[in-house]
């Protein structure tokens, strides 16, 4: 058996099973610092990445962690860093360059409740529009919210997948419930586990321009040390990677195509999870712990005649505009249940044409019990 | 606690170096320094378009062979030009010094 | 267009042998003694990474013909951390200046010292801030004029030189741009030893800090450098003082030390050793 992916059954804690999905997906590199509730993530790999052949190293800040993460991606390894909120804060100036110098990486944000410092030891889900607009300029992400021990493993795998497709930063939205929660793990065998791997460049290197797109929009990617000799810079760059500050062509049409790459393929990209949502008058909306609370008061409320559906968000960026669109047509009334003051639930308005749309918050690190939310559905306190 | 430079200039106990050439290419002072016709140890290349007028290869070269040349480049720089090809020692201080790629030598062969 | 071939011709970026610097600014002088040093050394310039920041020393690796990273303001020396020790088989080499490496980077700095990164540093040091306009940074002297120092700068700058050596730097040289066959040896010294190398060049800034010290030409801060800077023969970095009348140059810290990325090989074959002796898959609970 591959020391990297333990087949088996486990019964373990969601950082846990989150560091096992980056080794299962091959990632070779970790670098982290220390943060509740992500500490654990950087304990397992600080154990396991030896073990691998890989590297781990506890760099002095979380600005350091995720720069080094991009050096080594452009070296060659599958990188990936773990954080929550604060840290989080501090990584957006170099989220930035890893979307200009189109680097794939995974961060792994387990979100904890803020602002500020906040509440360390209680979950969160309010770092979910920073997520998209944290750092400075346009750009679109790909962000990963998953809601149990086994979507950790396999998300994380995803998040890889698509960071490698797409040559641009990958999300793990965990809130801390899930990353401190105990569940059943199930790691399949290495065939059963599909893997994306990046596009590499190819021929001469006199030819080669680190930032020529192909049809699909992505670069093919040439790594350091094998004799491409190319230069990536965070400045507005051509397709040879040299800085053209004042060229406003060359600035639109760069931005256009990072934001494009992942637009276009925003539906390979998207997945969602339907539950009752067919003939339903109300759609619950939600996505990571919440999620499965909802899910639960959806049943209890199909149980009493209500016609409630759940929409439960796999992943929320890029944000399933059309889904929601097409769906507000049909149904009465939007419900989305977040624990925070208020994220998603803009999108939902945005993309909302005829329904209405009721939010139920619940700070404070609490999971919305189902009974809470199937009072909103009945029509109770929402706002 | 006198904060300095609050009433002192810095560097009143600096030397000024005053160079003993201006821009406009007046042109050195004249120097006697014997050398042989014919005898430079070394050609030296300028080029033009990629000097920025520094004056380091001019002001530092130890045998006077440059000088500042009336003509101006695209970038406005008077590049430098041989004056003096029979003094050069090839001890490629020019080239060194140049932080622009604009001026090399090439050593003569012996004999 | 002229026929004429400088011999570093070999090293420039196809399209790049113009540089953006000022006229007589010593960013190009210490790049070419760079290009000399890997000349001279015969390294192999595809398995060389050349990692810079922000500003204007950090335009160097864009007219270099080796694989370069430009990071954001401060983030070279991680960045180039990371490069190193997932290829301990690059040489990986950050050119920067002083305030990217020492004011929002000296946290940076002071850990890729400590841990021994094998990463090759040198800091251009011209006193400021130079590409947004001339303001004070942590090594502008007492009492200087500049932008965000108008009535003359009240701060203490740094010691590069004693800093780099306290927190664990193996080989560290101060040298002035007119020093440059100095610079040379030392970056060839530099790159040819293994661990976290530092060699500060101190520069020349005619358009922001020698216009507002009163000395415009590039020649007179060369000057200013020719007279004032001593060598010194001892490897003793307290005695690397720094001040305006008396700039004291050479090698100051000349040691062995294992080197980060070793170590580490050692321990992952040590742990993989003991795992397949022991028939073990992994050490970690899951």
């Amino acid at each position: 058996m591959r020391r990297d992916v333990l087949t088996g059954s486990y019964f373990t804690l969601g950082d846990i099973a989150c560091a096992e999905g980056a080794l299962a997906a091959g990632c070779k590199y970790f670098a982290g610092y220390p943060i509740t509730p992500a500490t654990e993530i950087a304990e397992h790999m600080a154990r396991r990445m030896p073990e691998v052949g890989g590297v781990y190293i506890q760099m002095e800040d979380e600005i350091a962690s995720i720069a080094s993460v991009i050096g080594a991606s452009y070296s060659g390894m599958k990188a990936m860093t773990a954080t929550s909120g604060p840290g989080f804060s501090l990584m957006q100036e170099n989220i930035g360059l890893a979307v200009m110098t189109e680097a794939p990486l995974v961060i792994a944000n387990v979100m904890r409740g803020g602002p500020s410092t906040g509440q360390p030891t209680k979950g969160g889900q309010q770092d979910v529009m920073q997520t998209k607009w944290g750092s400075h300029g346009d750009y679109e992400v790909i962000a990963f919210a998953p809601s149990s021990v086994q979507e950790m493993f396999d998300l994380t795998i995803e998040a890889f997948n698509c960071s490698e497709r797409f040559r641009c930063p990958a999300f793990v939205l965990a809130d801390e419930n899930v990353g401190h929660l105990r569940e059943k793990l199930v790691i399949p065998e290495p065939h059963e586990i599909k893997l994306i791997e990046r596009k590499r460049a190819r021929g001469d290197p006199k030819d080669y321009a680190p930032f020529r797109p192909d049809e699909d929009l992505i670069p093919p990617m040439a790594h350091f040390g094998e004799g491409f000799r190319f230069y990536a810079t965070g400045l507005t760059h051509n397709e040879r990677g040299l800085p053209r500050t004042v060229d406003p062509e060359v600035h639109a049409k760069l931005v256009r195509r990072l934001n494009d790459k992942i637009r276009r393929n925003a539906k390979d990209i998207i997945k969602v999870e339907r539950l009752y949502l067919d003939d339903a008058d109300i759609c619950v909306i939600a996505y990571g712990i919440v999620s499965r609370s909802a899910a639960t008061a959806v049943k209890m409320a199909r149980g009493m005649g209500i016609k409630a559906g759940l929409l439960k968000l796999v992943t929320v960026w890029p944000f399933p505009s059309d889904e929601v669109s097409r769906l507000s047509e049909g149904i009465k009334k939007f419900l989305v249940c977040e624990m925070n003051e208020g994220q998603i639930v803009r999108e939902v308005e945005r993309c909302n044409k005829c329904s209405k749309v009721a939010f139920l918050p619940k700070l404070g690190g609490e999971i919305h019990t189902p009974r809470e939310i199937l009072s909103a559905i009945r029509g109770g306190e929402a706002r | 606690m006198e904060l300095r430079g609050a009433k002192q200039d810095l560097y009143d106990n600096i030397e000024w170096y005053k160079p003993t050439v201006s821009r406009g290419g007046r042109g050195l002072s004249e120097v006697s320094v014997s050398v042989k016709k014919g005898g430079g140890k070394a050609e030296v290349k300028v080029i033009e378009e990629r000097c920025k007028g520094c004056g380091f290869c001019i002001e530092f070269c130890p045998m006077h062979v440059l000088d500042y040349s009336p003509n101006i480049n695209a970038r406005g720089a008077h590049p430098p030009y041989v004056k003096n090809p029979d003094a050069c020692t090839a001890c490629g201080l020019c080239e060194q010094l140049c932080p622009d790629l604009a001026i090399y030598i090439v050593k003569k062969k012996e004999g | 267009m002229s026929q004429l071939v400088h011999p570093l011709e070999k090293f420039v970026r196809p399209g790049m042998a113009s540089r953006i610097w000022c006229s007589g600014c010593s960013d190009g002088i210490v790049l070419n003694e760079f290009l000399r040093a890997i000349d001279e050394l015969g390294l192999d310039t595809s398995k060389m990474v050349v990692v810079s920041g922000i500003g204007c020393a950090g335009r160097a690796s864009g007219y270099m013909n080796v694989d370069a990273f430009h990071a954001t303001h401060g983030r070279a020396i991680p960045v180039a951390v990371g490069i190193k020790v997932a290829r301990p088989d690059l040489n990986v080499v950050v050119i920067s200046g002083d305030g990217d490496l020492f004011s929002i980077g000296g946290n940076h700095f002071l850990h890729a010292a400590r841990r021994n990164v094998g990463v090759k540093v040198i800091c251009i040091n011209n006193f400021n801030y130079g590409m947004t306009g001339g303001q004070a940074g942590p090594t502008t002297p007492l009492g200087a004029h500049l932008t965000t120092t108008p009535y003359g700068n009240i701060e203490n700058p740094i010691n590069l030189v004693q800093l780099a050596a306290a927190v664990g730097a193996v080989y560290v040289a101060r040298w002035t741009a007119f020093h440059i066959r100095r610079i040379k040896e030392s970056i060839k010294k530099s790159l040819a030893k293994k661990g976290f190398t530092f060699v500060e060049v101190v520069g020349i800034c005619p358009e922001q800090y020698g216009r507002r010290q009163k000395m415009p030409k590039p020649i007179d801060m060369m000057m200013w450098f020719k007279k004032n800077s001593v060598i010194s023969k001892e490897l003793d970095p307290s005695k690397a003082e720094f001040t305006p009348e008396r700039i004291v140059v050479g090698e100051f810290v000349d040691a062995e030390k294992p080197e980060y990325t070793e170590l580490m090989r050692e321990q992952v074959n040590s742990i993989i050793g003991r795992l397949e002796k022991e028939g073990r898959l992994t050490n970690a609970e899951i």
